[in-house]
């Protein structure tokens, strides 16, 4: 099950080349700077990219091929804009009526009640569009394109016209979304906290080209990932059911323990930049940072600045890249093989 | 009101409602491929269609007349096939008030076309609603004011015509002669009485009929539809 894509377009002097195979399970996120692409090639999935030539496939199902392509109407896309761009002449209700009449398979999975529920925009329904905010229209829009049962559901910056609190209620709804639906979703981003709290997947896009599709923590790894997000990690945790701590989430990574501010739902991943993580030979026991963690330094590899190294470090299973000075990796006398303490100022989702 | 002056009403009713029908039927597809195409011929179209608001109707009417008449491309080909030509006929008539109204008809609505958000038709499109459906359930809908507006600008404008009828439909009673032509034949006579009775009437009508449409069009503001 893929959608397989190999594409080309050209306009002026922007190219976009294409050639890549995306899962069709979980989130996966098309990753690059503003003006990269990411729009372009998403709406030429939806089928709204008229000179786009090439080839899509999706589960089998040719959408594109050199001589004809699938009309937007006809493939099983749902898409939800930048803009909300709900119909204004109807209301919330009637908006949803519109897709759900036009579904070509109606899931009782993706009713419009159990939507309307899921978004939390039952008491909106008798509004029209022009008597939301921006956050409640951007949840109508997202239940507009689920009610229509589609096969897979474009995402294009959903959030980047929101502010700070509409925006994290979203993200929230996004991860409920992916939790509690079985849909495939396209998530196009210049966001990295949003790509790093949502993706299982994720493909970099740079000036139109883009390939590789791998797993958020191995994308992130890469030299690639490195360049573009500046050195992120993502930390796979559990809960931890035997400590608790008044306000704090107790997380686990393989036998260590982790804990931040308790964010209101139950964290799975951490988002851990580079830069703040510093090493120690030996644990701190008077230090405000109170997550500590044992590592075993992999490598020691160059970063972009000249004076800074990545340290690759491993934290049981998962890794974890660390940017310190060449100074201070001098200064510590580090060699891969050893055994370190990093610390961590680790966030979740904001 | 003799019984000639209600005929004219009735008849420029009539001549007025139909051509204003067509004119909405002609006007939807082409004002719909103005407002989208990129096509080069957009621009030869458009003045073509504009033609009516610059020349002199009689310069149309004049045209329109050699074209329907019995010797005319038209009107010859009719006379052939064993028709009658159309020059001093009701469809005639209607021919005339159509292409003079055009666009009266098609600016409107094109400029209503012109004013909806891309991005509407695209989100329905991932709905699966299929071209038709969408002019239809989104562009219909959100033109409204548009159309309303060249309905009555057409039915208006056709009502007050005059050049183009007089060179091709002449002024036979119950056949071509509308209330702006009936009301030119009382003065010629020095008929006073009865040119400012069918004169009032007319402008009685034309004010209602555009305060309605203001009206609405007022209404539709606050309401936002």
């Amino acid at each position: 099950m893929s959608l397989i894509i190999s594409v080309a377009f050209q306009r002026d002097s922007f190219a976009l080349d294409v050639n890549a195979c995306l899962p069709t399970s979980g989130i996966t996120a098309i990753f690059g700077p503003s003006g990269c692409g990411k729009t372009t090639l998403l709406r030429a999935v939806a089928g709204l990219e008229e000179q786009v030539s090439g080839s899509i496939l999706f589960n089998g199902d040719t959408w594109l091929t050199a001589q004809s392509a699938m009309p937007a109407w006809q493939r099983p896309v749902g898409m939800v804009f930048q803009t909300p761009s709900l119909f204004p002449h109807l209301t919330v209700a009637g908006n949803l009526q519109y897709a759900r009449k036009r579904a070509t398979q109606r899931q009782d999975s993706l009713s419009v009640e159990r939507i309307t529920q899921l978004t939390g925009i039952g008491e909106l329904l008798s509004r029209k569009p022009d008597q939301l905010s921006g956050g409640q229209q951007q949840r109508v829009a997202i239940a507009r394109a689920l009610v229509g049962c589609p096969a897979l559901l474009l995402m294009d910056e959903p959030l980047a016209n929101l502010d700070g609190g509409a925006r994290h209620e979203l993200l929230l709804l996004l991860r409920q979304i992916h939790i509690e639906l079985d849909i495939p979703i396209l998530y196009v981003s210049h966001q990295l906290d949003e790509v790093v709290q949502l993706a299982d997947h994720l493909m970099f896009m740079q000036n139109g080209q883009g390939k590789l599709v791998d797993g958020l923590q191995a994308q992130l790894n890469s030299e690639r990932g490195r360049q573009l997000s500046g050195g992120a990690n993502v930390v796979f945790v559990q809960p931890c059911d035997t400590q608790q701590i008044t306000n704090m989430q107790v997380l686990q990574v393989g036998e260590q323990k982790l804990q931040i501010p308790d964010p209101g739902y139950a964290v799975d991943r951490l988002l851990i930049y580079a830069n703040d993580i510093s090493m120690s030979r030996e644990a701190w026991a008077d230090s405000s940072i109170t997550n500590q963690l044992s590592v075993q330094l992999e490598s020691i590899e160059p970063a972009t600045h000249q004076a800074e190294v990545f340290l690759k470090l491993r934290l049981g299973s998962q890794y974890l890249l660390a940017r310190i000075t060449r100074q201070s990796a001098a200064r510590l006398q580090l060699q891969a093989g050893q055994q370190l303490i990093a610390h961590v100022k680790a966030v979740a989702l904001r | 009101m003799s019984a000639a002056d209600l005929q004219a009403i009735t008849l420029t009713l009539r001549l007025a409602f139909i051509s204003t029908l067509i004119l909405l039927a002609l006007s939807l597809p082409l004002a719909w491929w103005l407002s989208q195409t990129r096509s080069r011929l957009r621009v030869f179209c458009e003045a073509l269609i504009a033609l009516p608001l610059v020349l002199p109707p009689t310069v149309l009417g004049f045209y329109l007349l050699l074209a329907l008449g019995p010797n005319g491309p038209i009107g010859g080909t009719l006379e052939r096939l064993g028709l009658t030509h159309l020059a001093f006929s009701f469809t005639g008539l209607v021919i005339g008030s159509v292409i003079y109204s055009l666009p009266f008809a098609v600016q409107p609505l094109q400029n209503a076309f012109a004013q909806i958000d891309r991005r509407l038709l695209d989100a329905s499109a991932c709905l699966r609603a299929k071209p038709l459906d969408r002019f239809v359930s989104i562009v219909l809908p959100l033109s409204k004011r548009g159309f309303l507006t060249a309905a009555v600008l057409s039915f208006a404008h056709t009502i007050g015509e005059f050049g183009v009828v007089l060179m091709i439909g002449g002024n036979i009673p119950g056949e071509t002669q509308v209330v702006s032509i009936a009301i030119y034949d009382h003065v010629e006579g020095l008929n006073y009485g009865a040119a400012n009775q069918l004169s009032l009437w007319l402008l009685g009508f034309s004010l209602v009929v555009l305060m309605l449409v203001y009206g609405f069009n007022r209404q539709g503001g606050m309401l936002r539809t």
